[in-house]
């Protein structure tokens, strides 16, 4: 959130690799996702879909999903 | 750690994520099913969001996954009949009805867990009502074998403090149902309503049925013309005599709301009438009085100055051949009344003891407030309201009363009506605080509300 707000809001200037990272994050709150990661999934579509696709092949026991 | 599971929870919380990724999740669950069952719920969910398409081929997987897992492994079946349920709802329907004939021993236990479905908080269920609005004949199939495999009879009776389990949630649910076909328009729920009053399984629900039939076409008929003597009284009173019990609801409401009026805005009204600890029967023999002079021949009040057990209401307004209004008295300073005992007043006393025992459909909770308090009230954010006034705590108990009107088709009306009948607050007396919230009134004494013309202003 601290990044967030330092960016103003702003997303799209994170590396591929920070969004990676954030998306792993927002995905892991207990209380649901950050309020930035529909920002962060507008900005970044290719990165966090991909994030998305790792989630899903859990599901079938596929994948290497903790990777952060 | 975080489970995988959880990860698809987020994603079904988040419509542009679900959308996103629900036609190749789906694509994967059409090939191949997952071992378990965890994250499977949140992954349908997810699916659910996607497109028509999406929702379609959904739908189809859903009735295969169920029908194949059903007679051999129910525990693995029930995410698949959730899914079936909120994309198809007719089709699922139609294989709950077998399903309960073929196992009656277990019907009550299938049906509290199938209504639990449409409760549900992450599985997005607003489509599947929708389609339940747009086909009154399934509701028409659906009530009655509801309430024959989930019988009020059964229900379990729950005393003070208790835990909401599943088996609550689906009577709530069984509870809306029948409203829910009297709110749809149109002669297709009007037929299904005039059905389901003589239906042999609802006989204890008859009367609601019929007063719906009634109810229902009144709603799509035009009104009767006005005789001349009705326009003539009209004219001169403002209201026509009540004919349907629904009517005379809106007299006593109107009626206490002029009273209230007279109370909380004359400048000669009764506020500060009553001193603090004024015991109920005072208030119930103050407002029967006020009800009774200003009644106009619309209705007779009766008040009940010794019942046995105490099961009939402070005060009852009634007219012949329309029906009866029941209306408990509460009378609030520091002390008397938590949120938690007037809820359970609205509930369990008005709704349950005294309205039943006068075969009422309509109630009233009058709350008079004879010394200023608060209360505590939780708000939607979940934070503590400490302050709460008398507004705040009508509008949480009026809630409640249209969540109980909803939920049980044995009432059609209740509402909760305050009134501030605390003294003025005395003009350069009152703190700072109180100053800003009653103003001092011309003449030494304050009042909260200066909408109505002061006097010699």
């Amino acid at each position: 959130m601290a990044v967030f707000t330092a960016l103003g809001g702003e997303l799209t200037g994170l590396s591929p690799e920070d969004a990676r990272t954030a998306a792993h994050y927002a995905l892991r709150e207990i209380n649901g996702p950050r309020d930035w990661f529909p920002v962060l999934l507008a900005a970044k579509l290719d990165v966090v879909g991909a994030v998305l696709e790792t989630k899903i092949a859990g599901l079938f026991g596929e994948g290497a999903d903790d990777a952060v | 750690m975080p489970s995988d599971h959880h990860s698809l929870r987020a994603i079904a919380t988040l419509v542009p994520a679900a959308k996103l990724v629900a036609g190749d999740l789906l694509t994967r669950l059409e090939q191949r099913t997952p071992d378990g069952t965890a994250g499977l719920l949140d992954a349908l969910a997810i699916i659910a969001q996607g497109t028509e398409e999406d929702r379609s081929r959904l739908a189809r997987l859903s009735a295969l996954r169920t029908t194949e897992l059903w007679g051999n492994d129910l525990y693995k079946a029930w995410p698949w009949l959730q899914a079936w349920m909120s994309t198809d709802v007719a089709a699922a329907w139609t294989f709950i009805e077998r399903a309960l004939t073929t196992t009656p021993d277990d019907a009550r236990a299938v049906l509290v867990r199938v209504l639990g479905f449409w409760d549900e908080v992450h599985f997005d269920v607003t489509a599947m009502w929708s389609e339940l609005r747009r086909q009154p004949a399934l509701l028409a199939r659906i009530i009655p074998t509801v309430f024959r495999h989930l019988p009020p009879g059964d229900d379990p009776q729950h005393t003070g403090v208790y835990q909401i389990m599943a088996e609550d949630r689906a009577i709530d649910i069984r509870g809306r149902l029948p409203r829910l076909l009297e709110q749809i328009a149109g002669p297709e729920s009007h037929a299904a309503l005039k059905a389901l009053a003589m239906h042999a399984d609802l006989a204890a629900l008859r009367p609601f049925f019929q007063n719906a039939v009634r109810r229902h076409g009144e709603a799509a008929a035009e009104g009767e013309p006005w005789t001349p003597a009705q326009i003539v009284a009209f004219a001169a009173e403002h209201e026509c005599d009540p004919r349907p019990p629904g009517d005379l609801f809106r007299v006593a409401c109107n009626r206490l709301q002029a009273v209230r009026h007279d109370i909380e805005e004359r400048d000669f009204g009764d506020r500060g009438l009553f001193p603090p600890k004024t015991p109920e029967i005072t208030l119930q023999r103050y407002f029967a009085g006020r009800l009774e002079r200003e009644s106009r021949g619309r209705y007779d009040v009766t008040r009940e100055e010794e019942v046995a057990d105490h099961k009939e209401p402070d005060i009852r307004l009634r007219r012949a051949q329309v029906g009866v209004v029941s209306i408990e008295i509460k009378p609030l300073d520091p002390g008397r009344y938590s949120v938690a005992e007037m809820k359970d007043t609205l509930e369990t006393q008005l709704v349950g003891q005294y309205m039943r025992a006068v075969d009422s459909r309509h109630g009233i909770l009058l709350l008079c407030m004879i010394k200023d308090r608060k209360w505590e009230i939780e708000k939607p954010d979940g934070t503590i309201d400490r302050t709460a006034g008398l507004p705040d705590l009508l509008k949480v108990l009026n809630d409640a009363a249209a969540d109980l009107v909803a939920g049980r088709p044995d009432i059609d009306g209740l509402t909760v009506i305050g009134i501030d009948a605390t003294p003025w607050a005395k003009a350069g007396k009152a703190s700072k605080t109180k100053e800003a919230k009653a103003p001092a009134k011309p003449g030494g004494r304050a009042k909260v509300k200066t909408a109505a013309p002061t006097e010699g202003t």
